[in-house]
């Protein structure tokens, strides 16, 4: 029997993104990851550049549940040393982090 | 579907589902807990409705139940027999774990077989030293040519007398990763525990791997990806299990303690008329309702994919298991010195209550979490 949910290449929990520019996917994946903030956090806004693990904002569980986010949302691999603050210190951070993954991606495996 | 349509099939499911518990399950409970073995008949019943893959889609051999729905089922297990809510609750949680990490080959491999039945299966995270800490997980999995060769022993797991296929979560290097093991695998051993205080019906057992190996086909998600991913999308779920049966339990009390308030008499008049006995029924009936609304915002949560599912299970979790254990200590209060014995099922209830305040993390855990989302 064919089991048919879609997984991705990386053995994620799954789904694709159609994005087709940098900047475009850069500015999804700002929307999406505030939104997930926003309902994580019961926060009313986040700005780009805030800093999500000061004291008091982020724990360990929301982030874990942010990675686990970003792996599945738009389908991608966080490996260890890439669990920074350098790329997951603010949302601007995370958009870039994303973003280029996604383009690298795609630069290997245009289909 | 509008609203109403489906608020119309939810509680058709949830009627299906609370005959199916009273007529196949609940009937075999007293029996579980005393003989502290499971009833072949009542796994065969679960099989045949196709409860044991109740939350995967059609596709994969499953009934595609949603969350809320699959609540409802969890909720009118828990009322008949805790035992019977833990086998699902095992069983689902590594169905869950194949479904939602396993790569296409182990999904088509696995999930057709565990939503038919054919082999039960059980969560393998806790040893004598880890627990709701996973981090002082000390099993090991070292990488071969050939696989994975997994050392190391695995306590109190929930139906792992019976399984035919354990989820087991092993350090590899220094993260850690989930396997599947079957338990026909060389270096499987499985010891029964008995004598617990409550859920004497679940079949416990202490696993043990020797030099077992497998595959690298049966490294479940990516490696590292055990901990904390897996195994919080895998206790989440179970968590939600555990809240819904407890809610039943709740109502299970509830029942037990107004029909025998209604029968029994003392000074000329049935029990159910003395203030201070209506006081512990309304208490009963207040904290069941509410524990049933936490359970049913929480499976809204999952269903929608929340960020605060999380929290809203261990809720859920938190309120339902201490209110059942109030309700089952007030049932054997109510019901007197027939309360302690074995004729009634508040004893059980009673004792089974304890446990749920400790399985899939303890309550103190659950208001580690909660807190942190506060």
């Amino acid at each position: 029997m064919e089991v048919t949910k879609e997984h991705d290449k990386s053995g994620n929990k799954n789904t694709k993104t159609g994005i087709s520019s940098f900047s475009s996917k850069k500015e999804d994946v700002t929307a999406q990851v505030k939104q997930f903030l926003v309902k994580a956090t019961r926060i009313e806004a986040i700005s780009d550049d805030e800093e999500l693990f000061r004291p008091g904002f982020l724990n360990s569980l929301l982030a874990t549940q942010l990675v686990m986010f970003v792996e599945k949302q738009f389908g991608i691999e966080v490996v260890g040393p890439e669990l920074s603050m350098d790329n997951f210190g603010t949302v601007e951070r995370i958009a870039d982090f994303v973003a280029n993954k996604l383009e690298t991606r795609e630069s290997w495996d245009p289909s | 579907m509008s609203t109403v349509h489906r608020l119309h099939e939810q509680a058709s499911l949830g009627e299906r589902f609370k005959s199916f518990a009273l007529e196949q399950v609940a009937p075999h409970a007293h029996a579980h807990d005393s003989e502290q073995t499971f009833s072949v008949s009542v796994i065969e019943a679960l099989k045949d409705q196709g409860y044991l893959g109740a939350c995967l889609p059609a596709v994969a051999g499953g009934l595609g139940l949603d969350m809320t729905a699959y609540g409802s089922l969890c909720e009118a297990l828990g009322h008949a027999c805790t035992s019977a809510r833990n086998l699902l609750t095992v069983h689902d949680m590594v169905v869950h774990t194949v479904a939602e990490w396993g790569s296409p080959a182990q999904r088509d491999a696995w999930l057709p077989v565990l939503a038919r039945g054919e082999r039960i299966a059980a969560f393998a995270l806790t040893e004598r030293s880890a627990g709701s800490d996973a981090r002082g997980i000390e099993t090991e999995a070292r990488e071969t040519g050939s696989g994975f060769v997994l050392n190391g022993s695995k306590s109190w797991i929930t139906f792992g007398q019976i399984a035919g296929l354990f989820l087991v979560f092993a350090r590899t290097g220094d993260a850690i990763s989930a396997f599947i093991v079957e338990s026909e695998r060389n270096g499987v051993e499985v010891a029964p525990i008995k004598d617990m205080l409550g859920a004497r019906g679940s079949m416990l057992a202490q696993l043990s791997l020797t030099d077992c190996l497998v595959p690298k086909e049966n490294m479940i998600g990516r490696r590292g990806k055990g901990y904390p991913h897996i195994l919080t999308d895998a206790l989440t779920l179970g968590r939600y299990t555990v809240a819904a049966g407890t809610a039943g339990l709740q109502r299970a009390c509830l029942e037990a303690s107004i029909g025998y308030v209604r029968q029994r008499k003392q000074f000329g008049k049935p029990i159910a008329e003395h203030q201070l006995i209506q006081r512990k029924i309304a208490a009963m009936a207040t904290d069941a309702a509410a524990g049933k609304l936490l359970v049913e915002e929480a499976g809204r949560h999952l269903d929608a994919g929340h960020p605060r599912a999380l929290a809203q299970v261990a809720m859920a979790k938190l309120f339902t298991t201490r209110a059942a254990f109030r309700a089952a200590s007030e049932a054997v209060q109510i019901h007197g010195a027939n309360g302690c014995s074995a004729d009634y099922p508040v004893n059980r209830h009673l004792r089974d209550a304890k446990i749920l305040e400790i399985i899939e993390g303890t309550n103190e855990i659950q208001e580690i979490i909660i807190s942190r989302y506060a």
